[in-house]
């Protein structure tokens, strides 16, 4: 099912950030969503996401199952190590520690050990956060800048294993950096303030 | 030297101090020395009385403890959630914080038998503690994670396991600590004005009637050691609860 935003609209205290945002994402599509600080990129992933009501529009096409998400921040339950953080959004299952296993091995991250997330690197956080927003089933992801804080090496297998695990997902990627656009290809959706280009 | 060292050395120090001014006092009946007390203490230990009133009182304290546990825990979760409940319960757990011991055992004695009232004189003494406790750690939730576990469709159990208690814990483990020497003062006070057969309390205050100061100081001594010992217990336990919380089978 297509993710439709219809003439979607949100201000903060009088500030418009979207204004009248009518746009289609393709099922199983990706989007790089970009543009300057401010004009609204992270805001339009969280009406999609449900956290906030827009004031006006609407957006439909949006899982209710659970959206794949990675936040501005990492959003990572500090004493937790990676592979229980992945584990306590992904269902019990034959195949979950396999494939929990196989993501950190292909993020670079430590196997199954004890230590808290809190006592990672940024660079570790976020592959975690990366990790778990991939692993999550859901048909649509939503990735604000997910590889920021990433050194070239890890950016590029953090890069691999993303586009192995998109395959055939609705995803928007927020960024700045146009190497992700040229990494990931697909569409590009540009906010400009108010309107979107 | 080790920290537990240097405490064993420090009790040392203050067990020396009461035993050269008991001797300096020179009368038992106005200052038990320390050996006086332990002598006490082991003749008191080999009788089935002295395990009776210990378990008397355990029993009703540890049942206070509990039930203001859960009532504290309860209405903090509903004061949290709704606004409105802290605000009405706001000026009731103030002055239940603020009205000293004996008014409310004094009260409290025309509502209950003497024999229930420890129990309930901790449950009022105990729940405020546990209340701001578990009110101040539900306030520590980083609302980011819980967006977090919004956006997941997160269970309810990992929910609780991974944002709520994590967050929790640390408040409540200090409001539960702080709570059960407090269970322990308060009971044994009530249960010295009220003087339930069988109590420790009523043991503390016939040895202030019979002048019976050894015996004072090996019930207080006997006091002090039970409630250590329950508050070590607690501290494991809910070291244990935090350890599985971040190792545990997700």
């Amino acid at each position: 099912m297509n993710l439709t935003l219809h003439s979607l609209r949100k201000s903060y205290d009088g500030r418009v950030v979207i204004a009248g945002l009518s746009h289609v994402f393709p099922e199983g599509t990706l989007t790089c969503v970009t543009g300057r600080s401010g004009c609204g990129k992270t805001t339009l992933l969280r009406l999609i996401a449900g956290l906030e009501a827009p004031e006006s529009g609407t957006i439909t096409g949006a899982p209710v199952a659970g959206i794949s998400m990675v936040f501005q921040e990492d959003r990572l339950p500090p004493r937790l190590s990676a592979a229980n953080c992945l584990r306590c959004v992904l269902k019990k299952g034959p195949e979950r520690e396999a494939r929990i296993a196989g993501a950190l091995s292909a993020l670079a991250l430590p196997a199954e050990d004890d230590q808290p997330v809190c006592e990672y690197s940024g660079g570790m956080r976020r592959r975690v956060a990366l990790a778990r927003a991939l692993l999550f089933p859901s048909p649509l992801v939503l990735l604000d800048e997910p590889f920021k804080g990433l050194d070239a090496a890890t950016r590029a297998r953090a890069v691999d294993f993303a586009l192995l695990l998109l395959a055939g997902r609705t995803t928007l990627l927020v960024t700045h950096d146009p190497e992700d656009i040229s990494d990931f290809g697909g569409n590009v959706l540009r906010l400009d303030g108010a309107d979107a280009v | 030297m080790s920290r537990a060292l240097r405490h064993a050395l420090a009790a040392l120090f203050w067990v020396a101090v009461w035993q050269i001014v008991a001797m300096a006092v020179g009368q038992g009946i106005l200052l038990a020395s320390p050996v006086d007390t332990l002598r006490r203490l082991a003749e008191l230990v080999q009788t089935g009385d002295f395990w009776r009133s210990v378990l008397f009182t355990l029993g009703h304290i540890l049942a206070g403890y509990a039930l203001a546990c859960a009532a504290g825990i309860a209405l903090a979760a509903l004061a949290a959630r709704y606004a409105a409940v802290g605000d009405l319960l706001s000026p009731l757990l103030s002055a239940m914080r603020s009205v000293p011991v004996a008014s409310f055992v004094i009260a409290a004695l025309i509502w209950v038998p003497s024999r229930r009232l420890s129990l309930l004189i901790v449950a009022v003494i105990v729940l405020p503690v546990v209340y701001a406790g578990t009110l101040d750690g539900l306030r520590q939730i980083d609302p980011k994670l819980t967006e977090m576990a919004r956006v997941f469709r997160m269970s309810r159990r990992n929910r609780l396991r991974c944002v709520a208690l994590p967050a929790l814990l640390p408040s409540l483990t200090s409001a539960l600590s702080v709570a059960m020497g407090l269970a322990w003062k308060s009971g044994v006070a009530a249960e010295v004005i009220g003087i339930p057969g069988g109590s420790i309390g009523e043991r503390l205050y016939k040895a202030k009637v019979y002048l019976a100061t050894p015996d004072l100081f090996a019930w207080t001594l006997t006091i002090v050691l039970v409630s250590a010992a329950c508050t070590r217990a607690l501290r494991a336990g809910l070291r244990w609860g935090q350890a599985l919380l971040a190792k545990g089978n997700y």
